[in-house]
């Protein structure tokens, strides 16, 4: 709260260095566009493969899992900061949520969802 | 895998091609801070590169000549050391890598491999990759020593705060 | 560890048997046969293990190219090498073994011989539209044609005479070997 003169000078300092910097080495540079250059960098192998092959659809499986478990863990933050003002009524809210989404946790590990191979 | 560029000739490459004329000034300290700070790109092949990576080591550091990273990205290295056999197949590899360094790059052909072909005088490997690329410094040997490669790498420095390369 | 070349010959009765100079019992049977016979030695046999495939190419032989197989049995402990001859192409065995895969592509790269069957009979070492293949006899050895020739000359001091030898050494280049 204190001293936010002091903040703005140092950001107006640092936006001016950085832009010598930039204008500097925009000056002295030289400037040779060529296609290479424009191609994203991809080790040397720039021409475009075919990505339509198979994969193994646990990839998939995986991915869906864990969307669901880490918008879980999403809904808690918000409980979290309010956890005192919502009391016991909060807690059975959570508590239930969480044993749904804990079924289906347990279900998906015994179906094996979670083994690799 | 087809090489879609053309050989050497007339590339704009290393310092001396300029199209900005900064003054004599900024020019003299763009030249003696492209020198102090000549960042290579990885392009170990093969057994060259362990006398590389030697280099870069803690016995041998090229760090204290500026060197303190090999860049991943050629897009942020200015040195392309060739260390190692070019084969048919890694020649587009190459000229791609090249090709993606700004200007001004500058290009070691280490050993003999990168220089001529080394031994190898057959089917498989490209004979010198100056074949590819122009090459400002040959550091012939097989492989060189780490004390040649920092060599090399001096004499380039040299020519480069100078504003000959 | 050898097998004794009587059962191999009473298994393999079309094919010749013999052992290689690296101790190893080989068959050498028809081209047309491979496959039943690299299959008979996956599963009669117990040669599970699939170990390598390359060629030899002999110009003046007919036919040209004689390829081999090398299997191990992981039970017995033992290798048995399958020897074929073709000019031109065999059926592949990468139904059998998909190990075979690559070395078929090799074999191919490197000295024409087609495998039909392969799923993927393309160049793997040469590049896609290299013309040529490289390994065979008449493929000139060098790169590059290289411009000097070394001559040597040696005293050597027999009962008699002095014995001057001299020989030139060159490297092979294209036009040498015409």
């Amino acid at each position: 709260m204190a001293d936010y003169p002091s903040l703005f000078i140092y950001l107006c300092l640092v936006a001016a260095i950085v832009a010598v910097i930039v204008a500097i080495s925009g000056l002295l540079s030289p400037r040779y566009p060529s296609p290479a250059k424009g191609r994203p960098y991809e080790c040397g192998v720039s021409e475009p493969e075919t990505t339509e092959h198979r994969w193994p659809v646990r990839f998939a499986l995986v991915g869906m899992l864990f969307l669901v478990f880490d918008v879980e863990a999403l809904f808690f933050y918000p409980w979290a900061v309010l956890v005192r003002e919502l009391r016991w009524n909060g807690i059975l809210a959570i508590a239930s949520f969480f044993a749904v989404l804990g079924a289906g946790y347990i279900y998906a590990r015994s179906r094996g969802a979670l083994k690799w191979r | 895998m087809t090489m879609r560029t053309e050989l050497p000739v007339a590339v704009p490459h290393g310092g001396h091609v300029r199209d900005a004329n900064p003054g004599f000034l900024l020019g003299k300290l763009a030249d003696w801070s492209r020198e102090k700070s000549l960042w290579p790109a990885t392009f170990g092949l093969a057994c060259c590169a362990i006398e590389m990576m030697a280099a870069s080591a803690a016995s041998y550091d090229i760090a204290r000549f500026g060197s303190e990273v090999f860049r991943g990205s050629p897009r942020q290295a200015d040195l392309l050391i060739v260390s190692g056999r070019v084969s048919q197949k890694m020649a587009p590899v190459l000229r791609e890598i090249y090709d993606q360094m700004p200007e001004p790059k500058w290009v070691i052909a280490m050993g003999d491999c990168a220089s001529c072909g080394g031994v190898f005088n057959n089917y498989a490997l490209v004979q010198g990759v100056d074949k590819l690329v122009p090459v400002d410094v040959y550091i012939p040997g097989c492989p060189p020593r780490p004390e040649a490669l920092i060599d090399g790498i001096l004499k380039l420095k040299a020519d480069i705060g100078k504003g000959l390369r | 560890m050898t097998v004794a070349p009587e059962r191999l010959q009473s298994a393999f009765p079309s094919g010749r048997v013999g052992v290689s100079a690296d101790s190893i019992p080989y068959v050498l049977v028809p081209a047309e046969q491979i496959l039943d016979t690299i299959q008979r030695c996956r599963d009669d046999l117990g040669y599970s293990r699939w170990i390598d495939l390359t060629a030899v190419d002999d110009l003046e032989a007919e036919p040209r190219f004689e390829l081999q197989y090398l299997l191990y049995s992981m039970t017995e402990h033992r290798w048995l090498r399958i020897k074929t001859q073709t000019d031109e192409r065999v059926a592949s065995v990468t139904e059998v073994f998909a190990g075979a895969n690559w070395y078929e592509r090799e074999v191919y790269d490197l000295f024409g011989v087609e495998f039909d069957g392969h799923p993927n009979m393309t160049r793997i070492m040469m590049p896609d539209d290299w013309q040529g293949h490289p390994l065979r006899r008449d493929y000139p050895i060098g790169g590059e044609p290289v411009d000097f020739t070394v001559t040597r000359d040696m005293h050597t001091e027999t009962e008699n005479q002095d014995m001057r030898i001299e020989y030139t050494n060159t490297r092979n280049s294209r036009e040498q070997r015409g």
